[in-house]
Order: C-alpha cells, then sequence, then structure tokens
C-alpha cells in the first residue's frame, strides 16, 4: 500500500535518483570494496602465503615476552599489545602514549615481529607508531579496507566522505520503500522482457525490495562507523561534557583505577592464555597488558565470537595476580542496552560471525547491494538517454562496474610483483591506479559497450586467473605445502579465485549471444 | 562451526520450500507471465509465510544468532536470485524478439 501521493511520488523519485546518481559510482567503490573486504583477514592470510594453523598465542609466550620486556625502555611497558598478523607472525608492541613534535598524540615504543615456531625476533621497529614502516605482509589487505573505509583519502576526510556515502545509501534505502507501491507483492515477479526500459527498472525494483533491509542495516551501520569516532565522539564532547574529551571518555569507558606504581612481577601470562582460552572456548585474538611489571597491572584478552553468539568476549585479569576480573563492556562500566548495540554493530556491518559461513553470506548480499546500485544508475541514465549529460553517466557505469573489480585484481598482481623485492605498501596501490587509467581508457576508446564488456570480462577473467598463479610462481607455497602444513585458507582462496576467473570469461559467451530488447514501450516510459 | 551451518542449511532449505509455493501461488507473478490465474480462495499463501518464516523463529528462540543472521542474509539473497529468473513458458513467450 503506498504512503505517498502522487506528487510526492514525484518528489521521491527525485530524491532516491538523484541520491543515488550523484554520488552512486562512488557509493558503488565503497559497497564492492566492503563486500570484497569481508574476507579481508583471509585476503591477507592468502597473500601472505598461509600462517601455521596454530595461532602464535597457542604456544608458550610468557617467557619470550617478559625477557623482551625486559630489553625495552622501562617507559614503553606503560601498554603492551601482542597479536598475530596476516602471515603468522607475533607482533608485539610495547609502547606509551606521548604527544608528538607537532603536538598530535601518538604511541611511541619498539615493534618485534616474531617468527610464530621459534618466537626470534624477525623485525624490529623503533619510535612512534605512524612513522615506523608498516608490516608487508598486510599490504594488499590493508589497502582494500582502507579503499572501503576512507577511499584511500587522508584522514578524517576519508570517513567523512564514505560516512555522506552511507548516508546516501541510507537516504535511497528510505525514499526506495516510501516509493515502491507494492514492496511485498512484486517481491516474486521477475523483470519483465517486453522493453528494455521495464526490464531494467523491474530488475532494479526487484533487487531493491529484497535487499532493502539489509541496504538499511549495512548503510547504517557503516555511516556510523565513519563518523562515530571521527565526528560524534568530539561532538559528544563538546555538546555534553563542554569540550572535555578526558571527562567524555571517563564516562564512556570508566574512570581508570587507582594508579599503583609498586614494582610486581607480572603473573604467568601462559596460565591466563590457557584459562581465557577455556573460559571463552576460543583462541584470544589479542592481549593488551597495561602497566606491565607494576602492581595495578591488568591483562586484557579479546576473543573471536563464539559459534552460536555474534559478539566476541574479553576476559580481564589483575595483572600482579593473575586473579580473574571478568568482562569489560565496550562502553559504561556496567552491562547496558547501549554496549549491547555498539556490540552488534561490529558483526551487523563486518558479516564476521559464525566462521566462514557469515562472511560468504555477507559477501553475497555487498553483491547484491552492488547489482541493485548499477542496476539504479543504469535505470536512471536509460530514462534519461537522449541528454548528452546522462549519455555520460551511461558510458561511466560499465567503466566503473568493471573497471573497480579490474582494479582489485591489479592491486593483487602488484602485490606479488612486489612482495619479494620491492614495497608492496607503494606498488599495491599504484597498480591499482594504472590498472583503473588502462579501464577508463579502454571505456573512452571502445563507443560500443557490449565490445566493452566483453573486453572487460576477459581482462576480469584473466586477472583472477592470474592471481593464485602469480602467487606460486612469485614464491608463494604450493598447494602440497600448504595441505601438508594445514593452511587450507590459501588453497581456497586460490579456488575461489580460479572458479570465478573461469566463470567470468565462460560468461562471455553468454553476453554474445544474448539477444536486443524491444524498444522501451509507452507503458514503461510513464513508468 | 558444523552445527551453525547445519542450522543454516535446514532453516534455509525449509523457507526455501515456503517460498517456492509464495512463487507458485503468487497471483501478480502468474498474470505478468500470463499463467492461467488461480482464481479459487487461496489458504495456502499464508501457509507458506509462516513456513518460510519460522524458521527464523526457531532460530532465534534457540539463541542461534549467527545462525539466524546467516540464514535471513542468505533467504534474501537466494529468494531474490529466484525471483528474478521468470518462468520458462513466459520466457520463450516473451524474449523472442
Amino acid at each position: 500500500m503506498s504512503v505517498v501521493n502522487q506528487a510526492q511520488s514525484k518528489r521521491l523519485v527525485a530524491v532516491h535518483g538523484w541520491s543515488g546518481t550523484i554520488l552512486g559510482l562512488l557509493l558503488y567503490v565503497v559497497v564492492l570494496t566492503g563486500a570484497v573486504a569481508v574476507f579481508a583477514s583471509e585476503i591477507g592470510e592468502w597473500s601472505a602465503g598461509g600462517r601455521p594453523a596454530a595461532s602464535a598465542l597457542e604456544r608458550p609466550v610468557d617467557a619470550r615476552l617478559k625477557e623482551l620486556a625486559s630489553e625495552v625502555d622501562p617507559a614503553y611497558l606503560d601498554e603492551v599489545v601482542a597479536f598475530s598478523n596476516s602471515g603468522g607472525e607475533l607482533v608485539v608492541f610495547f609502547h606509551t602514549h606521548e604527544v608528538r613534535a607537532d603536538g598530535t598524540p601518538g604511541d611511541v615504543g619498539v615493534r618485534f615481529y616474531l617468527d610464530p615456531e621459534t618466537l626470534d625476533v624477525v623485525r624490529r621497529y623503533e619510535g612512534f607508531s605512524s612513522d615506523m614502516p608498516a608490516d608487508p605482509a598486510g599490504a594488499l589487505d590493508d589497502f582494500i579496507v582502507d579503499l572501503h573505509v576512507n577511499l584511500y583519502a587522508p584522514h578524517p576526510w576519508g570517513l567523512y566522505a564514505t560516512g555522506i556515502l552511507g548516508f546516501v545509501m541510507l537516504i535511497a534505502a528510505i525514499s526506495g520503500i516510501l516509493l515502491h507501491k507494492h514492496v511485498i507483492k512484486d517481491l516474486f515477479v521477475a523483470p519483465r522482457n517486453s522493453s528494455r526500459l521495464l526490464f531494467r527498472k523491474d530488475r532494479h525494483v526487484l533487487a531493491g525490495s529484497w535487499g532493502l533491509p539489509f541496504g538499511f542495516l549495512l548503510a547504517f551501520t557503516g555511516a556510523f562507523f565513519s563518523f562515530a569516532g571521527a565526528l560524534g565522539l568530539p561532538v559528544v564532547a563538546m555538546v555534553a561534557f563542554g569540550g572535555d574529551q578526558i571527562k567524555m571518555i571517563e564516562t564512556i569507558v570508566g574512570v581508570p583505577t587507582a594508579e599503583d606504581a609498586t614494582p610486581a612481577e607480572l603473573a604467568d601470562l601462559d596460565a591466563i592464555l590457557t584459562e581465557s582460552t577455556a573460559r571463552a572456548e576460543s583462541v584470544p585474538l589479542s592481549i593488551v597488558v597495561s602497566h606491565w611489571g607494576r602492581a595495578d597491572a591488568t591483562i586484557t584478552l579479546f576473543h573471536p565470537a563464539t559459534e552460536a553468539g555474534l559478539t566476541g568476549d574479553n576476559h580481564v585479569y589483575a595483572g600482579a595476580s593473575g586473579d580473574y576480573r571478568g568482562t569489560r563492556p565496550f562502553i559504561g562500566t556496567q552491562p547496558s542496552a547501549g554496549n549491547t548495540v555498539i556490540g552488534l554493530m561490529g558483526p551487523l556491518h563486518f558479516g564476521n560471525f559464525g566462521g566462514l559461513l557469515g562472511k560468504i553470506v555477507w559477501l553475497s548480499l555487498g553483491f547484491a547491494l552492488c547489482y541493485v546500485t548499477l542496476t539504479g544508475l543504469q535505470l536512471w541514465a536509460e530514462r534519461r538517454r537522449e541528454e548528452r549529460v546522462w549519455k555520460r553517466l551511461a558510458r561511466s557505469i560499465p567503466i566503473v562496474g568493471y573497471g573497480t573489480a579490474i582494479a582489485l585484481a591489479g592491486a593483487g598482481v602488484g602485490f606479488f610483483l612486489s612482495f619479494a623485492s620491492g614495497d608492496p605498501r607503494v606498488w599495491v596501490p599504484l597498480a591499482f591506479l594504472i590498472t583503473s587509467i588502462a579501464c577508463v581508457i579502454a571505456g573512452l576508446l571502445t563507443a560500443d559497450v557490449k565490445r566493452l564488456s566483453t573486453f572487460y570480462r576477459y581482462a576480469l577473467g584473466v586477472g583472477l586467473v592470474a592471481l593464485p598463479v602469480l602467487r606460486i610462481l612469485t614464491g608463494g607455497p604450493g598447494w602440497a605445502n600448504l595441505f601438508d602444513a594445514g593452511t587450507v585458507t590459501v588453497i581456497g582462496v586460490d579456488l575461489v579465485l580460479l572458479v570465478a576467473g573461469i566463470a567470468t570469461l565462460l560468461s562471455i559467451r553468454g553476453l554474445r549471444a544474448s539477444a536486443p530488447r524491444r524498444q522501451p514501450s509507452v507503458e514503461a516510459t510513464a513508468s | 562451526m558444523i552445527t551453525v551451518v547445519l542450522y543454516f542449511l535446514a532453516a534455509t532449505a525449509v523457507s526455501l520450500g515456503g517460498l517456492w509455493l509464495l512463487m507458485k501461488k503468487d497471483r501478480k507473478r502468474q498474470r505478468v507471465f500470463f499463467k492461467t490465474i488461480e482464481t479459487k480462495a487461496n489458504v495456502v499463501t499464508p501457509a507458506a509465510w509462516i513456513v518460510t518464516l519460522v524458521p527464523g523463529v526457531v532460530l532465534l528462540a534457540g539463541a542461534q544468532y549467527s545462525a539466524f543472521l546467516s540464514w535471513i542474509g542468505g533467504l534474501t539473497v537466494v529468494g531474490w536470485l529466484i525471483a528474478a529468473r521468470p518462468p520458462v513458458a513466459a520466457t520463450r513467450s516473451t524474449v523472442s524478439d
């Protein structure tokens, strides 16, 4: 049942169309990279050639970490973070919080990269964390995440941009709900083939109707993540706490316990790891030790979500005695509805629940939203195809649509070609840029859309198939070695890329064979 | 994780059965694709909606939250892919140009 009259409906079409059209192509880039970024940790592991089946935090680390702690400046024992990186190395960062020369706060200390088997130091960096060389093993997955979160723009402008895109998606979803007269009734009506325009309208409405709830959910949580830190907290601090950010943080995360700098040996980390693992029924993702070597030290272990649950646990222990202190909410000091909602934002946006299953479902939803975005743009351009400006938009849709996917494959190629000898942190974005420019040039030189799509599909298919081959040719482990080591993630990603590449190449036959549709009917144009 | 996958598969299978019924009995779909429209009172549709949605209620009641989210997300995508396919007979009759 429609809730708007005809005049309101026209205005809503304008709001829906213009909001989607003006930033639609950027929105598509954010949605596509977001869909791929659901598998960021798997992509990181795959590009780094796999990690040991057992996490470094499953092995005894207590003696080694205490040995390293004795080597660093005691000031850096203020906070210690330990976690496994994409390649399985144990990263340990002894640091404290200081103000940089330019007045901005930062973490300064020593970061060790330890071999996961022997715990020998592989690399060691000292200074402000922002000045340390970024981990080359995570260049590809970090780039994809950065493109999704910041559109590769500097902080905080990238966050503002993606936050605005989240709101654009929200506007499009809400106006779509209000606009569509028969959301439930039309849920099962397939696109009609009687005219090209009607077909395009139907397929967009159908995909949009099915995807509405998740489009709304992903847009809302995405906008939240973009704006919460970059804009929300400073605004809350200004409005509710008179600009006092420290008071605001104390209100949100709780007042820190009274300081006690009395020297005290840290409890046995291995015993705490074992107990926390038993409590959470999972190996922790990371450990944070505050005030290492003092009586007021605390040890917090962060665990992934349980099989049936959505949010991960954290367990807090007294650093000196090793006594269990309980869990700590994300916000506030006591469990609350707000804490639950904030805790759900992550899994609802990232799909990081239920293991591989949740990720596959969220990837599929991401692709479905890409389809909604592109078909919406095509519909808008098709309805105005006589006007020059919309002809340009129509031309740019396949360029961006295929081009972003091809450029992501290009970024992967750049990673493997530079990983052994060069700097993948430079070459991954550069390869993405070069591939994007090549796609734009191909799009500008080829007038025929069908020929262009065929070319793009060849490029994408070949690019996807080339990635696993290139991974092995550039020194990555082969399937036999990976299978023996139990690192099946790399084999899985290889297979997915091969299947996706071959399917893309096979789809070219279907593209060539597709019959032209009738010209738009009067009925469709009127609708 | 096997349990979550099993719950997801079972719930999705039941819901897809309900969706298939809804699609078969959808009058608008029948009309659009020139199929014979059933005129008699339709008691199947409400039952099919219940069959489609009940697995979600069961998963929530059993506190299987990750299986629930996977189910509803998966159902959205699979339901759309199925609904987007035109009936075979209708395809033959309309895509002749």
